[in-house]
């Protein structure tokens, strides 16, 4: 029951992160998002 | 006691200690007004934050190295709390720019259309019903529209060699001021919601820079992570608690002495399983103490290419007086006496010989650590 509460509250549409490792395209990508390539 | 962590990204020390909402948190708090970053850009210098310890030595030292952090070696502020029980919530500019390890939740909000007054306040409402369930939470909060404001106006307009940049430092402190005055309206709505609800009694409020901006103040760097000059190397750091003195240092101190900092006035022991931390509590600062603290930064200066190095290219040691720099990219070396020309302008390498020795001594120290 705290738990499903807990999820609950915490629960969020954006785009969530994940422990995957990123590869070198994944960085040029998110680098350019930010401008700095 | 909880802990909620507000990085305003970009935020330059000279805006903040003039900032209308600013300075009514700076009174109440331990304020650190010369906080030297680790690096002049977010990504190396969150995760020193995040750890304690110089990008040189977690393998977080440049804009692509996020994957390279030894998360194993280096225990970091999310993780000591995630193993206190913490719930663990961070709601950020980018996937890059913290360690991820530790997070229950790390969310990425949309820099160009969210509102984050509105977001963040509602993440502290939502933290604050967790808190009535007997739950303690780390909320990291990342203010992210000066960087939003200098990415479309300045990063994609024009590059570090742009003379029509450096030729209008006015209409650049402009632009600047615009974007932190709406930093500075964000963290007065932040601060006045904290401390008008239930959790601010046991709750930490840390809130940092992480780097300055350039408003053009030297040819080749349009906004950061070019080169170690003050104006991007200063940040701040300030500690809100009933329980924690109010007083503003003007002392150097190191990006890397918040983690120790907030371990200790949240009584968390130090994980001996792990390296080190380099930096070192404030608080016997914030009780009164005198201490001189040396800082290391490093750079990465992408000259004529237009992306970032790989590997830092500029290296900085810092104390209240003195800087040297190192610039491996061309091997050249720099010197400023800080107190009699803050702006950097003059190189006394050649004339201050027994300083600058002294200076890279230190330096290699540093990164012989």
């Amino acid at each position: 029951m705290r738990e499903n509460k807990l999820k609950k509250i915490i629960s969020n549409k954006k785009i969530s992160v994940t422990e995957n490792e990123l590869d070198s395209d994944e960085i040029e990508r998110e680098l350019k998002k930010l401008g700095y390539i | 006691m909880n802990l909620i962590f507000i990085t305003i990204d970009g935020a330059r020390v000279d805006r903040i200690v003039q900032g209308k909402n600013y300075c009514k948190l700076i009174e109440k708090s331990a304020f650190f007004q010369t906080t030297i970053t680790y690096a002049p850009f977010t990504i190396a210098a969150l995760h020193a934050v995040f750890s304690g310890t110089y990008g040189n030595h977690t393998g977080v030292n440049s804009y692509w190295s996020t994957p390279n952090f030894k998360k194993d070696k280096f225990k970091t502020l999310t993780n000591y709390l995630h193993d206190q029980d913490y719930f663990t919530y961070g709601d950020c500019i980018n996937k890059l720019v913290i360690p991820r390890i530790g997070f229950d939740k790390l969310v990425i909000h949309d820099e160009l259309h969210d509102d984050l007054i509105s977001r963040h306040i509602s993440l502290i409402d939502k933290m604050s019903e967790l808190n009535k369930q007997d739950k303690k939470f780390f909320l990291y909060l990342h203010y992210s529209n000066i960087h939003t404001g200098i990415m479309q106006e300045v990063l994609k307009k024009y590059d570090n060699f742009s003379d029509e940049y450096f030729k209008n430092k006015e209409k650049n402190e402009k632009l600047y001021d615009i974007l932190f005055n709406r930093a500075d309206d964000y963290l007065g709505k932040i601060f006045n919601h904290f401390e008008q609800s239930e959790i601010s009694n046991d709750t930490l409020l840390v809130v940092i820079s992480d780097h300055g901006i350039s408003i053009g103040e030297k040819f080749g760097e349009r906004a950061y992570g070019v080169f170690c000059y003050d104006y991007t190397l200063k940040s701040t750091a300030l500690f809100y608690h009933s329980s924690i003195p109010k007083i503003t240092v003007q002392n150097q101190i190191r990006s890397i002495d918040i983690l120790p900092t907030i371990l200790e006035i949240l009584s968390i022991p130090i994980d001996e399983n792990y390296e080190k931390f380099q930096g070192k509590s404030l608080l016997p600062i914030i009780k009164g103490n005198k201490e001189t603290r040396i800082a290391f930064s490093q750079s990465g200066n992408p000259l004529k290419t237009g992306k970032p190095p790989k590997e830092p290219n500029v290296n900085a040691i810092r104390t209240d007086d003195w800087k040297y720099i190192k610039n491996t990219h061309d091997d050249s070396e720099e010197l400023y006496n800080l107190k009699d020309d803050p702006n950097e302008e003059k190189n006394l390498i050649s004339i201050k010989k027994g300083k600058a020795d002294e200076m890279r001594s230190e330096m290699n120290r540093t990164l012989n650590w």
